[in-house]
């Protein structure tokens, strides 16, 4: 018994160790297969990133060493005769990992003349263990492109989209500028920003490096979307006449500065707008306290210029016409104010037209009393003072009249605010009353842009009229009577052979509760040709000191522009134009 | 005793032979994830080579888009304003000081003026005689005559 039991224990004994061979054999055939197949994923992944070279064959970065995330591109700024006023330029910033750099020394020489640093400056930066670190900013194509070619692993070129104005100064209240965070400010810059700036690509994935996703990463993109292309009705040309004048008068005179804007009465097209002192925009931050557009953005008090609203309120009143006559005895008393002429003389009887003529502050006022506040200044309200002309561009801020019975509104004022007195307008905003009556009575928005160009075609902007101010019939009279104005009042306006309509302003300048005794704004506002007017230019100079009066100092800057004016708009004399109807 | 040894050994057998069916399972699974690996490993492979020259030609584009702005921006400040009238005054050019518009005999509606009087008023002998005009063709001849005659009526009028 004990014998058959060790005989059957060895059975057991041989056929355990038979069973675990056996098991060893499988697990070996396993762990085969297994080694096998990790060797086949091995010799795949070796062919994928060795043999085919996903990155390369190691030899040298495959990619530049700047792989932007796609960035859309700002919308170009054009004029109306297609020339560009504003595009886009790279700099690049130059970074470095200095952990991933090899031989710091080597590349410190070699970016050394590239960078205008010091070899000595450029190790201590490249020789450590930071992740990151900038070396440049500011850097132009041309050097980055040298630095590229030199294909050192872990320097870095990122390239930063800057704003260039290529004519400099021109028009650089109007089209405002780009900050570095790539946002527009002021002026059409400022304005149209949403447009021209389009939106970047959006992706969503692993990141290796700033700014770039691993290419295996599976994410989600949108293609950048570049900002939309804008067409200006400034006239570059004009513009930069219109800027020569405009800084000649400012010497010549010894003035402070000036505005000057030139447009389409009929559609309210900005030709030329321009303001002295200006600023490249390309170079913003050296001229901080220009920035705001005075055309648009700084509030005065026009003076005489302004009596051309309150006589269009009063012959479209029907409280006179341009031959009603008025006994000018030197002064008018209006709510406990005595209003004199400028030139503090009785000129008798006289026509309305005499008085636009001789710009007597008694015969306007004498207007607007008789027109009395409500009408007075519901006619301000339909000519569009005390409130924005809506003009496309960043900043524009409404003119100021008090509103008749208010606390700060006095009788006075109906007399004083008639010559322009007490009651404050932009230029643009004068300018735009005045196009009113040159366009038969019909107040047009002031614009700027005049197409919008994108990838889905191109959108025209529509001449927007704001209401009829007049009548038609006031407005032929009363550029009648402006016609005869200049020709009695600002000689120095007139272009020989066409007939210009206008009014010259001499505005004393609020300084806290009185006027200053010897500064003035001198200014000249007129349209020509007078019967159809092309084009509406509004001179102001400010503070000139060697001559106060509109007439001797704006008058002549609107006739200098005038006379190109009709060169450049194709405009022949009134005789031939006439003629050839 | 000896039944209980039996069972105890085919117990054994019958454990080694799942342990067969298992093994023979983990190596299908094995090989199901094998292939799955395959597969994967080359659809990314190809996703990435293809992103990848995406992003080569990205760059590319970027960096054509950056030259071209730069020559965009060197071309137009060669040809501003001030460059330009610099340029101009140099060669001698400048503002008109004065100007004269002038009646240009000739110019342009009295040249198509002439030529259309030259052709109305044709010899009838030098010209072929045309066949009788069918009556559709005869109405657009008629038509055709008065838009001439009125445009030549309006020509006339034109200074």
């Amino acid at each position: 018994m004990i014998v058959r039991g060790r005989i059957a224990s060895q059975n057991n004994n041989d056929e355990g160790s038979e069973s675990k061979e056996r098991a060893f054999r499988r697990l070996a055939f396993v762990i085969a297969i297994l080694i096998g197949l990790g060797l086949v994923i091995a010799v795949r992944l070796f062919q994928l990133q060795v043999v085919q070279g996903v990155f390369g064959s190691g030899q040298e970065p495959p990619l530049p060493n700047y792989m932007p995330k796609a960035a859309s591109h700002r919308g170009l700024i054009i004029d109306r005769r297609g020339h560009i006023l504003a595009l886009n330029i790279f700099e690049y910033e130059i970074t470095a990992a200095p952990k991933e750099i090899e031989d710091p020394e080597d590349v410190a020489n070699q970016l050394s003349p590239l960078l205008d640093l010091s070899p000595d400056e450029l190790v201590s930066v490249l020789d450590s263990e930071k992740p990151y670190a900038l070396l440049k900013k500011r850097v132009s194509q041309e050097v980055a492109n040298a630095i590229d070619s030199l294909k050192f692993w872990g320097i870095n070129l990122e390239p930063k989209l800057r704003r260039r104005y290529p004519d400099g100064e021109l028009a650089g209240h109007l089209l405002g500028f780009v900050t570095y965070a790539l946002t527009g400010t002021y002026g059409v810059e400022g304005f149209y920003d949403l447009r021209l700036k389009g939106s970047d690509a959006t992706s969503e994935g692993a990141v290796y490096y700033p700014g770039q996703t691993v290419p295996v990463a599976f994410d989600q993109r949108a293609l950048p979307q570049d900002g939309t292309h804008l067409i200006l009705t400034l006239d570059r040309n004009i513009q930069h006449l219109v800027e020569r004048e405009l800084a000649k008068a400012v010497a010549q005179y010894q003035a402070d500065g000036g505005t000057i804007i030139v447009m389409v009465p009929k559609t309210g097209a900005i030709l030329a707008m321009a303001n002295y002192p200006s600023y490249d925009p390309t170079r913003f931050y050296e001229a901080l306290e220009l920035h705001t557009n005075p055309a648009v953005s700084h509030q005065y008090e026009p003076g005489s210029v302004f009596k051309i609203i309150t006589m269009a309120a009063g012959l479209d009143a029907g409280i006179v016409t341009p031959d009603s006559t008025f006994y000018d005895s030197a002064a008018i008393e209006v709510g406990g104010a005595i209003i004199y002429n400028p030139d503090r003389r009785a000129h008798g009887l006289v026509s309305m037209t005499d008085i636009l003529a001789l710009s007597l502050n008694v015969g306007v006022a004498y207007v607007s009393t008789s027109l009395g506040e409500d009408t007075f200044y519901a006619y301000l309200e339909r000519f569009g003072c005390g409130d924005h002309t809506g003009i496309d561009l960043d900043g524009e801020v409404a003119g100021t009249v008090k509103e008749p019975g208010s606390r700060e509104w006095d009788e006075s004022d109906l007399g004083t605010n008639s010559f322009g007195q007490g009651v404050a307008v932009t230029p643009i905003q004068m300018i735009a009353a005045v196009a009113a009556v040159a366009n038969g009575g019909v107040l047009m928005k002031p614009y700027v842009v005049e197409r919008i160009v994108d990838d889905r075609g191109v959108m025209v902007a529509q001449p927007t009229v704001v209401r009829q101010v007049v009548s038609v019939q006031t407005a032929k009279q009363l550029t009648g009577m402006l016609v005869e104005t200049v020709e009695r009042g600002a000689e120095l306006a007139i272009v020989p052979g066409y007939d210009i309509a206008g009014k010259t302003g001499t505005a004393q300048i609020p300084v806290g509760d009185h006027y200053d005794p010897e500064l003035t704004i001198a200014s000249f506002v007129g349209y020509a040709p007078a019967d159809d007017p092309r084009f509406i230019a509004l001179v102001k100079i400010d503070k000139p000191r060697l001559d106060p009066w509109g007439a001797e100092v704006a008058a002549p800057v609107f006739r200098a522009i005038a006379e190109r004016l009709f060169v450049l708009l194709d405009v022949p004399p009134d005789n031939i134009r006439l003629a050839s109807r | 005793m000896a039944s209980s040894q039996k069972r105890s050994l085919r117990l054994e057998k019958g454990s080694w032979r799942l342990e067969a069916k298992t093994t023979a399972g983990i190596l299908l699974v094995l090989a199901l994830l094998g292939l799955l690996s395959w597969i994967c490993l080359s659809q990314a492979s190809k996703v990435s080579t293809v992103r990848y020259s995406i992003r080569k030609k990205e760059a590319e584009i970027g960096r054509l888009q950056r030259e071209n702005a730069e020559s965009l921006a060197e071309v137009t400040e060669l040809i501003n304003v001030s460059h330009l009238e610099d340029v101009a005054l140099g060669l001698g050019y400048g503002p008109a000081e004065e100007r004269r518009y002038l009646d240009v005999p000739g110019y342009p509606g009295d040249v198509l003026r002439g030529r259309l009087a030259e052709a109305l008023s044709m010899d009838e002998s030098a010209v072929v005689a045309p066949e009788e005009p069918s009556g559709e063709s005869r109405g657009v001849a008629q038509w055709w005559e008065k838009l001439l005659s009125q445009f030549v009526a309006w020509a006339e009028m034109q200074p």
